[in-house]
């Protein structure tokens, strides 16, 4: 009996700290539909079908650079980078941003269907405050 | 004792499952995009009522005397496959959800004048969700179990409860469900009508009333805590070993157990990660019946059984507890109301009818403040930022 609760403890444990891994980009997602939810107003179709489609492209867009980074970033030691793996890195940083691009244009292609431009215009600046409202906030938090 | 090494046991081997996966993937070159919108659940729930007298005047009545009850259930629910279909202007995304549920659940009545029965109920079954991707989800779920009175194999018996409903998702504050489902909740073998209607946000205040399962009030208290006011019935049909002679004609060895009960009551939910839900529930349980059936009486009927012994007892306090874990990760849901309202279906509709809500931790919850992102850290934000941000 007792072999099995230290078993549960240590992968509860183990368990919590991944979750916390999860969590906090969680917490940066909901920060940022939040976000665009308060400053595009979307009527109740338009949300139903642009939701749907914007989660997909920021799932796709996540692999992309969990992929990149894993791949590349954590990888590669910047002190022992040999000529080789520094082109291999730059190079999979252009291809990283041209399968970025394409993507964007592949959804922005789906959401003129079901927004007007303008919105989808709001919805990118919105993106960009919510980035800067997050920059400007560590900057205030970080001591000088 | 058994049943708390088979629950640590089971946690065990779904968590390493789950850490091997975390492992592994700090390894590979490629990153798997997550492939369900619905986490894998375990679950268990403990639930108990006080001790009361059984007055009728009736041989059964005067031979078990008191009763009282306990319950345990220990479950799962995981997602087997799921479809995403693009309709073909490509803006509407349907998708399909196949999900594999199994309980372990043990009911011990205790009867002061007769030894103690542990009647339990093994159910592993699928359930079938389908999101239009406009404002319906057609949800089915079949779960066959079996009930037996723990060491008495000859009282196996074989059932099956199911559940067909329809949900409509008006908005992100009203949605109705139709449907029809096949339950023992209330004591006997029953088919009812499933309607429901909730008004306010499923991650929000709202009131929520689906019938036959519960009426409940929820108000979520900041992001980690959620408060109900609820009512709900409770209960099931059991095969009881006839042992103590409590049915004398026919000679049937064995018998079924029918009990119910509707609990009124307040439950407070915490969720500490989107993971991990426990919630405390506590107060009265009113309209208690138990009935006993006879199996020999009842072979040629397909309908509600006949019982040869009914008994209403006085209400009782009880309480409940739960921890639920989730696992995995998943699609994101964002503002999807549609998919907020089938993950709902799913938690509120317990393995093996035994009408178990396991809360809706993994909803993204309503955050509006901008004052949240004070807690954001600069390492938490590295793939969002470019260096031209920063000038």
């Amino acid at each position: 009996m007792k072999k099995y609760i230290y078993i549960f403890i240590i992968l509860f444990f183990a368990f919590f700290s991944n979750a916390q891994t999860n969590a906090k980009r969680d917490k940066i997602d909901e920060l940022r539909v939040s976000f665009i939810t308060n400053k595009v107003n979307l009527t109740s179709l338009e949300a139903q079908q642009f939701w749907p489609l914007y989660n997909e492209l920021n799932d796709k867009l996540e692999v992309l650079k969990k992929t990149y980074r894993i791949n590349y970033i954590k990888n590669f030691n910047a002190e022992l980078l040999t000529d080789k793996e520094a082109e291999a890195l730059l190079t999979a940083e252009f291809i990283l941003k041209q399968k970025e691009i394409d993507l964007n244009k592949e959804y922005y292609e789906k959401y003129k269907k079901i927004l007007p431009v303008k919105k989808i215009a709001l919805i990118k600046m919105a993106e960009n405050d919510f980035k800067k409202e997050l920059i400007k906030n560590i900057k205030n938090s970080s001591p000088e | 004792m058994h049943f708390i090494k088979h629950s640590i046991l089971i946690y065990c081997v779904v968590l390493s499952h789950t850490m091997l996966f975390a492992f592994k993937k700090d390894t590979l070159k490629t990153i798997k995009p997550p492939k369900h919108y619905f986490k894998t659940t375990t679950y268990t729930d403990f639930y108990s009522t006080s001790k009361r007298d059984l007055v009728s005047k009736n041989f059964v009545a005067n031979k078990l005397k008191t009763y009282k009850l306990n319950q345990y259930v220990i479950g799962l629910s995981a997602p087997l496959y799921t479809k995403d279909t693009h309709k073909k202007d490509s803006t509407t995304i349907s998708n399909f959800h196949l999900l594999l549920t199994g309980s372990y659940f043990v009911v011990s009545p205790i009867f002061s004048g007769i030894e103690n029965h542990n009647l339990s109920k093994t159910s592993l079954g699928l359930r079938m969700v389908y999101n239009t991707g406009k404002k319906s989800i057609f949800f089915t779920d079949i779960s066959p179990f079996v009930t037996q009175d723990n060491g008495y194999n000859y009282t196996q018996r074989f059932r099956t409860a199911f559940s067909f409903i329809y949900n409509y998702t008006a908005n992100e504050n009203f949605n109705f469900r139709l449907g029809v489902t096949r339950s023992f909740t209330f004591g006997n073998r029953l088919i009812l009508p499933y309607i429901g209607l909730r008004f306010g946000k499923l991650n929000g205040i709202n009131f929520n009333i689906q019938f036959p399962r519960s009426i409940s009030l929820n108000f979520p208290i900041g992001k980690y805590l959620k408060t109900s006011l609820y009512t709900k019935p409770q209960g099931g049909v059991y095969s009881f070993a006839n042992n103590d002679s409590l049915y004398y004609l026919n000679n049937d060895k064995t018998i079924n157990f029918g009990r119910y009960e509707y609990l009124m009551g307040t439950r407070l939910d915490i969720f500490p990660t989107k993971s991990i839900g426990i919630y405390l529930g506590g107060g009265i349980s009113t309209q208690n019946g138990i009935s006993m059936f006879s199996e020999t009486y009842n072979k040629r009927n397909r309908g509600m059984l006949s019982h040869f012994y009914n008994e209403k007892i006085s209400g009782a306090i009880f309480m409940n507890f739960g921890l639920t874990i989730k696992l995995g990760k998943t699609k994101s849901i964002y503002n999807n109301y549609n998919l907020f309202d089938a993950i709902d279906l799913n938690n509120s509709s317990e393995a093996g009818d035994n009408n178990i809500n396991t809360g809706n931790s993994e909803l993204p919850k309503i955050n509006k403040k901008t004052s949240d992102m004070k807690s954001v850290k600069l390492s938490d934000i590295e793939d969002l930022i470019e260096t031209q941000d920063l000038y």
